[in-house]
């Protein structure tokens, strides 16, 4: 059986809105409201949904830049806000992070090399020439060459920045590694390389990730587990085949069809009108019943429930309810 | 869409003068975009599809040079324009960038930037009228609530709702060419189908012609009525887009599509083009992506193929495709 490596229990933050000289709070942005999922070792799960949709505020939340305002966020079975000295050491030693921009993320002063040992510099005792060929040695395992250790980020192209940002984050050797849009800002070809080199890093180091993407078409290939979120909450959750073969929410469904696709013709596809809501008051009932194309009445008054298609795939939705299945079948 | 050319771009040629040399971004560019047509320029980063724009809606930067070439838009060379004419043509080319914010002074309202723009190109005093105008472009673009979105800061819109003003913005000058470069490529999936969505009701509504500027070949082919595939600041292959699609002729095309997640399909691994891009200050003698290719002979790097049409309306860059069969 698979051990819950990262266990999030009804996770909620927001952050306050302070107007005047006292910073008179009038109100909050709910930017996560009250989601639960877990990260088995060894698993990939991902986070899809929209701009907005709190993904980010998930991973600062893991990375102990944010504070939960409440919930829990368990790490091997302990309360990660707990943790002191030598514990609190060994996970953020534990959780990694890449981001989307890897020139953000860089050190321009620094080059290659002075990025990468920085970590390992303070938590692992080595001499400089040992340091030199762990440096040397990870380069390798993300596809570059001795040549490149003593570069600065400005003469790396961009797929080459994000693999340096990922042998820094598999420099300590973490567990789990936080991907927030690794690869969107890179192009479509330096994605796929960069997509191949996380699978097969994820396979030799024994790796979780948690990726975080609003574009469902990079996360089959490489998911255990989707995690769709709209507004700060969970709408749909299954294996990466349950998600894509059988996709249930309506939310899920027109995140597929905005994916752009070459065989397609503009116009056969269902496109998402107007803008998420503002998640200062979000609607109440289902959170997307402002913008779901079937939506009945009660969506708009109660929350949904959790509807169980699978052991593992859960839809948030009321046209899946028994009771409600016949409204829908129109 | 008439078979009319509204651009005609011949062997443009440009460098970018820096410290350490001399970038060659485009070399011998050359292409038509018709009445009322959408042409797509795609390649990775780096192969020279925001000089061209930038060279078509002559705002390039100071130390680029251009070294060869003419851009003939309307039957008028726009490398020889007399200055006088300079501001007319201006109405007519429009470009808009990939970073909205970045567009837009943040010190203004957008109802403010936008009467500067209306009050100067359509001669209009009057502020009801002008202000009328603003809004009902607004409209056109599918803005919501465009009273509030007039008076608001560019700070307080969303990346999306940035992108719509800019585009009604730029539309109220009544553009025939409208050049987007990557528009969509800051915005999610769903708003990124909202903007591709807009643009071509527009285009059908206004009669435009777009040069869209992407590195993503899908939004190529779902938007474009014909595809330019760019490498190394060479054009390597050229056709409609289903033709393109169907029928990929150059090596570089085909890997370009077989890089396309396809969400149908399992993978036990991605495909993708190893390797990157030559310095551009030294381009290869012979053809552009030699490095790249696994078709790539001696042929290859000693000579550049050139651009022909091998098979009707499709027009490839590569040894493997020699003579016409026209
Ligand atoms: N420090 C903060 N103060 C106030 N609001 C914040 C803060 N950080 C995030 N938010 C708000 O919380 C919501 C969720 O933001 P978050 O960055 O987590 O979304 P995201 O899903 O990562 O989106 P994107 O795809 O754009 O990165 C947004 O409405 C955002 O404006
Ligand atoms: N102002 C400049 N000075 C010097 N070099 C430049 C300048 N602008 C662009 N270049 C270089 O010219 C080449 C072509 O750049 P260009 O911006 O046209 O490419 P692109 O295809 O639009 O790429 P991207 O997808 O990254 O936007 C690149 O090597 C770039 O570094
Ligand atoms: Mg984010
Ligand atoms: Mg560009």
């Amino acid at each position: 059986m698979n051990t819950a490596l990262l266990r999030i229990e009804d996770l909620k933050k927001y952050f306050p809105i302070r107007v005047g000289l006292f910073g008179k709070v009038v109100g909050y942005i709910k930017a996560v409201d009250g989601v639960s999922f877990n990260v088995d070792a060894g698993e990939v799960v991902s986070l899809v949904g929209e701009s907005g949709s709190g993904k980010t505020t998930i991973a600062r939340c893991l990375l102990l830049l944010e504070k939960p305002t409440s919930g829990k966020i368990l790490y091997d079975s302990e309360d990660i806000t707990q943790l002191r000295g030598e514990k609190l050491r060994n996970y953020r030693r534990s959780v990694q992070a890449v981001f989307q921009n890897p020139f953000l993320s860089l050190d321009p002063r620094m080059n290659v090399f002075q990025i990468i040992s920085e970590p390992v510099k303070n938590s692992m005792k080595l001499s400089r020439e040992e340091l030199l060929e762990y440096v040397s040695s990870l380069l390798e395992l993300v596809g570059l060459d001795k040549s490149f250790l003593d570069k600065y980020p400005h003469e790396l192209s961009g797929g080459q920045a994000q693999r340096v940002a990922i042998a820094r984050a598999i420099s300590l050797k973490p567990k789990l590694i936080i991907l927030d849009e690794p690869t969107s800002a890179l192009d479509v070809s330096v994605q796929a390389q960069i997509l191949n080199l996380l699978a097969d890093l994820k396979k030799e180091l024994s790796l979780s990730y948690l990726l975080i993407t609003h574009d469902l078409s990079i996360v089959k290939y490489i998911s255990d587990r989707i995690i769709i979120i709209y507004l700060g909450k969970i709408m749909e959750t299954g294996s990466s085949e349950e998600i894509f073969e059988n996709p249930l929410h309506p939310y899920t469904r027109i995140l597929f069809s905005s994916i752009p696709d070459p065989y397609r013709k503009f116009g056969e596809r269902v496109i998402l009108r107007g803008e998420p809501p503002s998640p200062v008051n979000p609607p109440p009932g289902c959170r997307f019943h402002t913008r779901c194309p079937y939506a009945i009445d009660i969506c708009r008054k109660q929350e949904p429930p959790e509807i169980k298609s699978s052991l593992i795939h859960k839809v948030y939705c009321w046209l899946h309810t028994e009771k409600h299945s016949s409204e829908t079948k129109t | 869409m008439t078979d009319q050319p509204i651009l005609q771009v011949e062997n443009l040629t440009i460098d970018y003068v820096v410290l350490d040399g001399i970038i060659k971004a485009v070399r011998n560019v050359s292409f038509t975009i018709n009445e009322g047509e959408v042409v797509c320029l795609v390649g990775e980063s780096g192969s020279g599809k925001t000089t061209v724009g930038l060279a078509i809606s002559r705002a390039l930067p100071e130390n680029a040079i251009i070294r060869e070439g003419r851009i003939i838009f309307k039957g008028r060379d726009l490398l020889n324009l007399e200055i006088r004419d300079k501001s007319t043509i201006e109405d007519k080319v429009m470009m808009i960038f990939q970073d909205p914010a970045a567009t837009l002074n943040p010190l203004f309202k957008v109802g403010e930037i936008f009467s500067d723009v209306i009050k100067h190109h359509l001669k209009l005093s009057d502020q009801l009228k002008i202000r009328e105008k603003a809004l009902e472009f607004l409209k056109a673009v599918e803005l919501p609530d465009p009273e509030r979105i007039f008076n608001s800061y560019p700070h307080e819109l969303s990346g999306g709702m940035l992108q719509r003003v800019i585009i009604a913005i730029t539309l109220s000058v009544n553009p025939k060419l409208l050049i987007a470069d990557e528009p969509t490529t800051m915005l999610d999936v769903t708003l990124q189908a909202q903007i591709l969505d807009l643009l071509i009701n527009l285009k059908k509504k206004f009669g435009l012609s777009i040069l869209f500027i992407t590195h993503n070949l899908s939004i190529a082919a779902e938007i474009g009525d014909r595809i330019i595939v760019m490498y190394g600041g060479e054009i390597v292959e050229e056709a409609s887009s289903e033709e393109l699609l169907k029928n990929p002729l150059h090596p570089y095309t085909k890997g370009l599509l077989e890089c396309i997640p396809k969400t149908h399909i399992k993978y036990s691994k991605l495909k993708s083009i190893p390797g990157m891009i030559f310095d551009l200050r030294n381009p290869p003698l012979g053809c552009v992506f030699v490095d790249r290719c696994t078709e790539a002979t001696d042929l290859c790097r000693k000579d550049k193929p050139r651009l022909i049409e091998f098979l009707k309306n499709h027009k490839v860059a590569c040894h493997l495709y020699r003579g016409s069969t026209k």
